[in-house]
């Protein structure tokens, strides 16, 4: 632990730790635009400059170690104006059209604006680029919104190693892309989102958003990714039954997951609402006749069942109980008739792994046969 | 949102892997001969663009994958650096040089001319300084021909301009000459011309003693770094020599693009193996097998020499492995940068030296901790490593009387431009005035000029008026008096240039070699830029100077590195010097 002093205030840090880290973890709130406990800090934004005893020029709270003792200042003037006139900077070369803008309420730059009272810059404004790309289903990039504060191809490389994009060309024309500016469907991308996520700014938004309002218009409802047995946390953004879009929990220390998600949780989620979606047990048609369930004789179509499509009115609803029942009951039969080993049973990544460890366990002590495995060893 | 929401979102079809196209064989040969070298992204890439023109997007595909570096990173890489381009170009191009004293020189008009007179098959382009000072108004042609354009007639230039730049090789009176010693004698292309005016024979004197031994003596000569900043060289090498880790790395940095600085290339072009034998010597103390020079790529001509140099020196045992029989072995690679002034920022250019795009790294730690492939690495500028052998042959003690003063010790090369009558390059000692410059080594203003106004130290130097001719000027008149040394470059100006034009030129060459990392100078080299064009077409805000002010401070302050902070030194002496012409 090393002692370190924050406006008058004594904390303790962990050795090692960024200055910014620090305060952050303990109330203090300097501002900062490119920095993200999880990725290697930066250092581009210049907004959490700050003042330590001793040191005769300002810091980069995000690039400084915490050391034994450091006095740190974070509100003196001249950081203040400092950071005043970076706001400027960046205003200058921003729409600020944060009345339609879609990340109105949720946006760093707003929130920043707002504290140093910047309605509008000093300068003429002036952009630096103007490129909007709406290559791909999941999100869209506009970059005119951008503030080059380099989270997203930091978490593209670091955190998950695709290096889809990167920046290019040099100076007030820098800009983040692919290779060649290729469509992200032809780039290393995995559409995992987790750029979008981290973007401070509205240049990143999911498409399922676009138009569909501001946060503060949203309910957002934690929940598990229901995908795989990782058990990811995610948020939902909702508005009335409608799930808007989905991002992972943040400042959350009980997830699994940090804060990131792949592809499915983040934008595979639209299955929810889809009609097709199977919400009870159902029981064959030909089945539910032998059991005195329905009425109506039945028979299965003369081809293979594996080169049909399965059609709904094949089925008829049942109970949980009638499912479970004529299930134990079949496989019973099956199991007294012919032996465990006529039983194969198959789980699901998207189960757990206590559920999977149950599963293995129920075919080997209950039906006896190790003939048990798992989708994701496909 | 209402305005995008509207867009029609259309289905696309994706395309299959560009790497189903495969490159020309001129290329695929390239790419084998990096394959799995991820530091050769930049050679690989001029390489690639010199068999097919420009940078072919299937070739730099392969080349990606070949080295295992992302393809979007070394698209980022590629537009980086202004000799790179992605674009089909023309079978010729032209760079002309927009420095200071080429636009002093009215190059920009020489440039336009260009663009009529030449037609089809050529590229005009601008280019930041060129390092070409002395030859203004300078231009490059196809990346190697460095030449003199005539503004009258700009395409005989072209065709006709001697390509091999100055070499002073006679001293002008009241010089002192250690590094350009016996240059007139030497012929940079044939290593026994300068076998017979000693050169190697201080790496010999440094072999017959230890490392640390070494080490000492550079420290006590009180050698001071000549890249701009006048770090102290022995403390440098000592933290190296001392460092945990014993793999470490010498690093000279021959990237030499601050505006009006030509004086590595001058000792580059015309003596070679005094740098060679300084980064020996300098491995042999800190403990270093190999070294690399990394050399701007408009260089070219003088890597060529170097890299002549270094093969001459192998065979005759001055370099490579046992070096003169010891047990001493030392390996120098020439390594081409592509374009951009911001890698001659030490961390950049580590950047750049590992194949990525020449943004600063954060600092702490410092490049004698984790440098080149994150070791103890020395960074020393070219002038730098060519005094050392002087020092190794003829004591400390000799090198300290060089200069007499306080925290002086040898001689500099200074570049001297603009209204005088005699411009170029000289070597002197430290402490010169600036009247000693323009009256003992320029040969006094020219007839009609009157001393109005200086940049010294180079772009990231100081403006100053008629009250500082008589600073002696060193690594301390900066902070003492206002007036800096720098690079030692000094541009001298009449009533004829005015202070405004003068800044807006610099913040021009600023804003171009801005490295986009940091917000300040981003944006805030543009803007300023942006404030002193309208100013310079007479439209002056009223509180336009204190936005300059504010601007200096902020780019000072807030910088990540030292191109945006300094910055701020000629605005802010600007700003006090001549504060009457930002005001109207
Ligand atoms: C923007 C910028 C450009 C620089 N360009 C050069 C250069 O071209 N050559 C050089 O030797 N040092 C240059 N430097 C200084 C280097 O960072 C470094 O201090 C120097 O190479 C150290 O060598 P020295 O101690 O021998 O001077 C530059 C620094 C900055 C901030
Ligand atoms: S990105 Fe932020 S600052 Fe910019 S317009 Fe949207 S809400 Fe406003
Ligand atoms: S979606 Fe994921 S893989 Fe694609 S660019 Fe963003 S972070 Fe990289
Ligand atoms: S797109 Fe967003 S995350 Fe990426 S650099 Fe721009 S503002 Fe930052
Ligand atoms: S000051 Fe910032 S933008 Fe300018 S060169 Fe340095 S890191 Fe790049
Ligand atoms: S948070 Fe430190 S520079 Fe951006």
């Amino acid at each position: 632990m090393v002692k370190i002093t924050i406006d008058n205030q004594q904390i303790e840090a962990r050795a090692g730790q960024s200055l910014l880290d620090a305060a952050l973890e303990h109330g203090i709130d300097i501002p900062h635009l490119c920095h993200h406990k999880d990725l290697i800090p930066s250092g581009s934004c210049r907004m959490c400059v700050v003042e330590i005893d001793g040191m005769p020029n300002p810091v980069h709270s995000c690039g400084t170690t915490v050391q034994d003792g450091m006095v740190v200042h974070t509100k003196t003037d001249h950081v203040e104006n400092l950071r005043r006139h970076v706001m400027d900077l960046f205003i200058s070369d921003h729409p600020l059209d944060c009345v339609v803008c879609d990340k109105n309420g949720s946006c760093d730059l707003q929130k920043y604006a707002y504290q140093y009272n910047i309605s509008e810059s000093s300068f003429p404004v002036e952009l630096s680029r103007a490129k909007y790309i709406d290559d791909n289903p999941f999100y869209v990039r506009d970059y005119q919104y951008c503030i080059m504060c380099g989270k997203c191809v930091r978490v593209c490389d670091e955190v998950v190693g695709a290096g889809a994009i990167h920046f290019s060309e040099r100076g007030f024309e820098t800009v983040i892309s692919t290779a060649f500016d290729v469509p992200l469907a032809e780039s290393s991308c995995v559409f995992c989102g987790n750029c979008v996520q981290i973007c401070p700014t509205n240049a990143l938004q999911p498409v399922s958003r676009l138009g569909k309002g501001r946060d503060f218009e949203f309910e957002h409802k934690k929940t598990i990714c229901g995908y795989c047995g990782v058990g990811c946390t995610v948020e939902f953004a909702t508005k009335g039954d409608k799930i808007i879009y989905a991002h992972g929990a943040q400042n959350d220390p009980t997830t699994v997951n940090g804060e990131f998600l792949c592809v499915k949780g983040r934008f595979g989620w639209d299955f929810v609402d889809k009609p097709g979606r199977l919400t009870e047990p159902l029981m064959r048609k030909d089945l539910a006749y032998e059991l005195g369930i329905t009425a109506e004789p039945w028979q299965l179509p003369a081809e293979s069942v594996l080169e049909k499509e399965t059609d709904p009115n094949w089925f008829v609803p049942v109970s949980w109980d009638t499912a479970i029942d004529v299930t134990a009951t079949k496989l019973a039969e099956v199991i007294q008739k012919y032996g465990g080993d006529a039983v194969h049973g198959q789980t699901s990544a998207r189960c757990t792994n206590e559920e999977n460890y149950l599963f293995q366990k129920f075919m080997r002590a209950g039906v006896g046969t190790n003939n048990v495995d798992h989708c994701a060893r496909l | 949102m209402a305005k995008r929401a509207g867009k029609s979102r259309q289905k696309r079809t994706y395309q299959g892997s560009i790497l189903n196209e495969l490159p020309p064989p001129a290329v695929a040969a390239v790419i084998e001969k990096y394959r799995g070298d991820a530091e050769a992204v930049i050679p690989a890439l001029a390489e690639i663009q010199q068999a097919e023109g420009h940078l072919e997007k299937k070739s730099v595909a392969h080349a990606a994958h070949a080295m295992h570096v992302h393809f979007a990173q070394v698209y980022g890489t590629a537009t980086f650096y202004t000799m790179l381009h992605t674009d089909p170009a023309t079978e010729n191009i032209i760079r002309v040089c927009d420095g200071p004293a080429c636009w002093l020189r009215r190059a920009g008009e020489a440039m336009t001319a260009l663009k009529t007179v030449l037609g089809a098959g050529w590229t005009v382009e601008r280019s930041s300084c060129l390092g070409l000072c002395d030859h203004a108004p300078a231009a490059l042609v196809n990346d190697h021909r460095q030449i003199t354009l005539d503004p009258a007639d700009p395409k005989a230039a072209v065709k006709t301009s001697p390509t091999h730049p100055h070499t002073y090789t006679h001293p002008r009176p009241n010089e002192t000459r250690v590094l350009l010693a016996n240059t007139d004698k030497i012929n940079p292309r044939n290593i026994e011309t300068a076998l017979a005016h000693g050169a190697y024979q201080g790496l010999t004197a440094a072999l017959e003693r230890s490392p640390q031994a070494v080490v000492a003596e550079v420290t006590a000569s009180n050698l001071r770094g000549r890249g701009g900043a006048g770090f102290p060289t022995g403390m440098k090498w000592k933290f190296v020599a001392e460092a945990a880790d014993e793999t470490r790395y010498i690093v000279c940095n021959a990237d030499e693009s601050e505006p009006l600085v030509f004086k590595d290339r001058v000792l580059m072009d015309s003596n070679p193996h005094l740098l060679l034998e300084g980064m020996a010597i300098a491995g042999y103390a800190i403990g270093a097998r190999e070294g690399y020079i990394y050399i701007r790529g408009e260089y070219a001509a003088q890597a060529d020499v170097l890299e002549l140099a270094i093969r001459q020196a192998m065979e005759r045992g001055k370099l490579g492995d046992n070096i003169a029989g010891s047990e001493f072995s030392f390996h120098i690679h020439v390594h081409r940068g592509a374009g951009a002034y911001i890698c001659g920022e030490e961390t950049a250019l580590l950047e750049s030296l590992e194949g990525r795009r020449g943004e600063p790294r954060m600092r702490p730690p410092y490049p004698t901790v984790s440098g080149f492939r994150g070791k103890p690495t020395v960074v020393n500028n070219v002038e730098t490593f060519a005094n050392v052998p002087a020092i190794l042959r003829h004591g400390a003690q000799w090198y300290n009387e060089l200069s007499p003063g306080d925290g002086r010790a040898g001689t500099k090369l200074y570049t001297l431009l603009g209204h005088v009558n005699h411009p170029g390059l000289f070597e002197a000692p430290f402490g010169l005035t600036l009247r000693q410059i323009i009256d003992d080594f320029g040969d006094g203003m020219k007839a009609g000029s009157t001393f109005n106004m200086a940049l010294t130290g180079g772009a990231a130097g100081t403006i100053v008026n008629r009250d500082f001719l008589d600073v002696p000027i060193d690594y301390a008149s900066a902070r003492a008096h206002g007036i800096s040394l720098g690079a030692g470059a000094f541009l001298i100006a009449d009533e004829s240039v005015s202070p405004v034009d003068l800044l807006g030129e610099l913040l021009h060459f600023f804003e171009s070699e801005s490295c986009g990392k940091c917000t300040p100078c981003r944006i805030g080299t543009r803007r300023t830029r942006q404030l002193l064009d309208g100013m310079r077409a007479g439209n002056f805000g009223a509180a336009d100077a204190d936005t300059l002010a504010q601007m200096a401070d902020t780019l000072k302050y807030a910088s990540f590195c030292g191109l945006g902070q300094s910055v701020a030194i000629p605005m802010q002496s600007a700003l006090a010097n001549f504060p009457q012409a930002f005001r109207k």
